[in-house]
């Protein structure tokens, strides 16, 4: 603890084998890592993050960097135009570190397009667009399709179906 | 076939194809539901006609009160208007069903409309909201099929939630038909158990009897705490739930009779341990009556006072900091016409109210004086403002799961 005046320095090896310097006051920010920290310095590790890479661990440790207020701006600025994969390896880097404020920005940037996809008329649009197929049984589909337009929501329908045993 | 201006299109689908970009890979679970949790319940629910994976994560308990977290911390409210609730004769007379639409409370728009009918699958003549708690309304209503209680006692009640658009009719209870009796009601979460109760405070002409609801076992029962029967306790107006516990207003019946208004008092009932207790008393004296509401967490006090043709209201809030309780007068509503009604308070700091000539409900900003038409003309209605979350009535979801405040 002789030179606890002195920031000390955390070292992180990225999934695309970069080396990362991370001053102290950044890594505390990472919940996953915080506890370890003392460890790591004393042994000189590297701690390995197989989930993310440079570019991304780049953008989280900015983002640790900035005081609240700045925030905001980073977020319009690097996240609102980023694109989805960003968006992704920045969410996945962020669980991973557990960097809390970090996680909450970025769903509830990524819950506006969520809300968006909400908003496609169809059901298969909605699949489509997410990559995803139905896994209903045919007859459930079926029903579905039958009944969108004479019944109200169609969830109403579905818990039907739950309570009828079909979905099980 | 959308309508929507190109502008709006367009960026919609941007906003879509970024998210099929991240849908490209693999989303885990414990990232989906942190996306998830911050979408609104209209969409979510639209989503359980997905995939199977959806669907049952939007009705997962767990998931239902991360949302219920989420949505409650960053503003996802609503206002319910009920329309009609209240108006005897022509309720009565048929001439109007008792409704409920959806005021936004950013756009000021009104939407929906949903007949109450069939919530208690019966017409309804006579309907008040008494509680609120994590998105769901609790309903006391009296059925059209039982004249004798017009005027009087309420004898159905309905939990509804109006964003999954989820209801549940409590059981009837048994009331001798020949004694008079009047119900008072309270409605919220026991924090201990996470199960929602309704608490219903029966008085007859000289006794009090209390039973509690609880949405887990589906039944009432009688418990062994009452107020005094020498209180007369005021219906709630105001959703007046707070952290576990319903609040009323109550005076001695004696002194109700004298019309002595300085001798009121608040009760309060905790859904825990079941048990009344008063309030510390209330602070000002020579008010007219009084509501009680929360507001922005805190027991809030709405106190009307009268001088020739102004009103004013003064709003007193109840700090429990630490062991001390004190009331203190936050802020105070000017030169109001003294036949104007105040129908809700806002966690804005507006607050709704209903003219006297037009019935028109107006929004008012206390600070500036200014004051904005809504366009809802309606002669009796009460405005409660909750939060959409998915806490389900009827299924497995309908325990909330204790939230880790760590």
């Amino acid at each position: 603890m002789s030179s606890s005046k002195k920031s000390r320095i955390v070292k992180f090896k990225t999934s695309d084998d970069k080396t990362f310097e991370v001053e102290e006051a950044v890594a505390v920010q990472f919940e996953t890592i915080k506890s370890m920290i003392d460890y790591v310095c004393a042994n000189d590790c590297t701690i390995p993050l197989p989930n993310v890479n440079a570019k991304t661990l780049a953008m989280v440790v900015e983002w640790c960097k900035k005081h609240a207020d700045e925030r905001d701006q980073l977020m319009e600025v690097d996240v609102d135009e980023a694109p989805g994969a960003v968006l992704y390896d920045l969410l996945v880097a962020a669980t991973y570190l557990r960097v809390e404020d970090l996680i909450h920005r970025v769903s509830q940037r990524v819950s506006k397009m969520v809300i968006e996809i909400g908003k496609l008329p169809e059901e298969e649009d909605v699949r489509k667009t997410i990559n995803i197929k139905s896994d209903f049984p045919p007859q459930v589909e079926e029903e579905l399709r039958k009944l969108r337009r004479t019944l109200g929501p169609l969830s109403d329908v579905l818990v039907l179906f739950v309570s009828s045993g079909l979905l099980e | 076939m959308s309508s929507s201006p190109t502008g709006t299109r367009k960026s919609g689908e941007g906003e879509r194809k970024k998210m099929a970009n991240m849908r490209n890979r693999d989303l885990p679970e414990e990232m989906l539901v942190e996306i998830l949790s911050r979408v609104p319940v209209k969409c979510l629910v639209r989503f359980r006609c997905v995939c199977k994976s959806w669907y049952a994560l939007s009705t997962n308990p767990h998931f239902i009160t991360k949302h219920l977290a989420c949505a409650t911390s960053h503003n996802h409210h609503r206002g319910a208007i009920l329309k009609g609730w209240g108006w005897d004769q022509w309720v009565a007379l048929g001439h109007l069903q008792p409704h409920v639409s959806t005021l936004s409370n950013e756009t000021l728009e009104l939407s929906g409309d949903v007949d109450l009918t069939q919530l208690f699958q019966d017409e309804v003549v006579r309907l008040l909201v008494v509680g609120l708690c994590n998105g769901i309304l609790c309903f006391a209503g009296t059925l059209r099929k039982n004249p004798k209680l017009y005027g009087g006692d309420y004898d159905h009640v309905v939990l509804w939630n109006p964003a999954t658009r989820e209801s549940k009719m409590l059981p009837q209870m048994d009331i001798p038909t020949s004694t008079s009796c009047t119900s008072n009601f309270g409605f919220g979460i026991d924090p201990k158990t996470n199960d929602y109760k309704v608490v219903r405070i029966m008085s007859f002409d000289s006794h009090c009897e209390v039973v509690v609801y609880s949405l887990s076992t589906n039944s009432w029962r009688v418990i062994d705490s009452s107020p005094s029967p020498s209180y007369s306790i005021d219906l709630p107006f105001h959703p007046s739930y707070l952290n576990g516990v319903h609040h009323w207003w109550a005076c001695e019946k004696e002194d109700e009779e004298e019309e002595i208004p300085d001798n009121r008092f608040l009760i309060s009932f905790d859904m825990s341990n079941e048990v009344f207790q008063e309030v510390l008393r209330p602070p000002a004296v020579g008010y007219v009556y009084g509501d009680i509401a929360v507001i922005n967490d805190s027991v809030t006090l709405i106190l009307p006072y009268m001088c020739d043709v102004k009103k004013w209201f003064e709003i007193w809030v109840l700090n429990e900091s630490g062991v001390e309780r004190t009331w203190t007068k936050i802020f105070t509503i000017e030169d109001i016409f003294h036949r104007w009604d105040l129908i809700q308070l806002r966690e804005d700091g507006l607050v709704v109210l209903r003219t006297h000539e037009a019935c028109s409900l107006v929004l008012y900003d206390p600070e500036t004086q200014e004051l904005r038409d809504l366009r809802i003309y309606e002669p009796d209605c009460q405005l409660v403002t909750y939060t959409e979350t998915l806490v389900s009535l009827n299924g497995p979801g309908n325990l909330v799961e204790q939230q880790d405040n760590s």
